[in-house]
């Protein structure tokens, strides 16, 4: 297991950004997905990136063997979903791993390096932060709320939608709104408002690690480009 | 933005953060359906704009400051390049998300129908990929090809996509947009003003 810096992990997500929208869906995006679990598993993400890797063969499988069998408005728009799919793959199952490896501080500290305003930095921490408390806050009103017989489903929402509204929709604000108010107050005697430039006890900096894992990459990247722009295909 | 009660602080920029992630979650709930399928990927903006009013009346009545909608834009802009979304509706959504923070700017973020038209001009920033695709077909296509979209993709939207489209989808949008600032500004006065949230 290593640990890489966060502008490293960024690099990658602009690379991989690059990649998906240069190169159409092909054997490189397979090659892609690979070195991206290679990446997750040596970040120590063993399990969800490996699930993520089967789901991704099964569709690709899909997509090879049974996507042919199939005629018709079903293979138009089955094709049209997996093509959309494949696109955003490497980059979502990418963004996964490194906002599940990432620490907020050591994102913060890394931003400030690069002395990114903290205008922008503060939010963005903050959604990947609040992320998982919005799907646990989620998860406690649903709950609640099938007590009483109110469920999300389109049936019921169409027969009385104030009822959602009030009942699933308003408490998920005001939950929102409360934890926004209490986050600011924790983050505010952590000291965020402080002017001065911002330290951090995280030793981050470039390393012989992100060195290999940029050349990986770029090299995979350069390899794909080069072999499309050749003309080989 | 000299003025101390003007600035954002460090509570405002978490408020934005919190409800970043809240108008991300509305879109992708009510626009994700429409997205995906290609003859309906044009009433996407539509769906986008259900689920977003009351959040949006929430968010300018907490930080009544012009930067706090400005940040929502640029954030969810470098989201969406990021995850490969087209430069047209990342932009457009920055844009309108700054014409929106001046429009409500005007009257302090107190006036209900100043919000509301706040709200339309916000609703139309995901149409700008649209925009693009109807006053610059060729470039359009040639882009999203380029980006690896299915080809198939791109024709079902060709045959789709006409001036009455354009026209249902931007009336459509109007609607559905008046309709839920509208539901959001009377959950404000009925619910959000008495819990006392909404300062």
């Amino acid at each position: 297991m290593i640990t890489i810096d966060p502008r490293t992990k960024l690099i990658l997500i602009i690379i991989t950004v690059a990649f998906s929208m240069l190169i159409p869906t092909g054997i490189s995006t397979c090659i892609w997905i690979l070195i991206t679990t290679f990446l997750g598993i040596l970040l120590g993400r063993v399990g969800k990136t490996l699930k993520a890797t089967l789901l991704f063969g099964i569709l690709w499988f899909v997509a090879i063997y049974i996507l042919p069998e199939i005629s018709g408005t079903a293979h138009t728009s089955l094709l049209v979903w997996l093509g959309l799919v494949f696109k955003c793959y490497p980059c979502c199952m990418l963004a996964g791993i490194v906002i599940g490896t990432t620490k907020i501080s050591e994102f913060m500290a890394a931003m400030a390096k690069w002395n990114v305003p903290r205008s922008i930095v503060i939010p963005l921490a903050i959604m990947f932060r609040y992320f998982p408390t919005l799907k646990e806050d989620w998860g406690h009103i649903s709950d609640a709320m099938a007590l009483r017989g109110i469920s999300l489903s389109p049936v019921y929402f169409l027969k009385n939608p104030l009822v959602v509204i009030e009942a699933l929709y308003l408490p998920i604000l005001v939950t929102a709104s409360k934890t926004a108010d209490e986050l600011s107050a924790s983050a505010i005697t952590r000291g965020v408002e402080n002017p001065k430039m911002r330290t951090s006890r995280l030793d981050i900096r470039f390393r012989m690690t992100d060195g290999v894992i940029l050349f990986l990459f770029l090299f995979t990247f350069a390899g794909i480009v080069m072999f499309y722009a050749g003309g080989y295909v | 933005m000299n003025n101390d009660k003007k600035r954002l602080n460090a509570k405002d920029l978490i408020i934005t953060g919190v409800f970043a992630l809240l108008f991300l979650m509305a879109a992708m709930l009510g626009g994700g359906p429409f997205a995906t399928v290609p003859t309906l990927t044009f009433y996407f903006p539509i769906g986008s704009a259900i689920l977003a009013g009351p959040i949006f009346m929430l968010f300018i009545a907490k930080v009544p400051k012009q930067g706090a909608l400005a940040i929502i834009g640029a954030v969810e802009c470098i989201l969406g390049t990021l995850t490969g979304m087209h430069w047209g509706m990342n932009f457009g959504f920055l844009i309108c998300c700054i014409i929106a923070a001046v429009i409500a700017g005007i009257k302090k973020f107190e006036s209900p129908v100043f919000n509301l038209i706040a709200y339309l001009v916000y609703c139309i920033g995901p149409m700008g990929t649209y925009f693009v695709f109807f006053f610059n077909r060729e470039s359009w296509i040639s882009f999203m090809l380029k980006k690896g979209t299915q080809e198939e993709y791109i024709q079902k939207m060709s045959e789709t996509a006409s001036p009455s489209i354009m026209i249902t989808m931007v009336v459509g949008t109007l609607v559905v947009a008046a309709l839920s600032g509208l539901l959001g500004l009377r959950l404000m006065r009925k619910q959000f003003i008495k819990a006392g949230i909404a300062a």
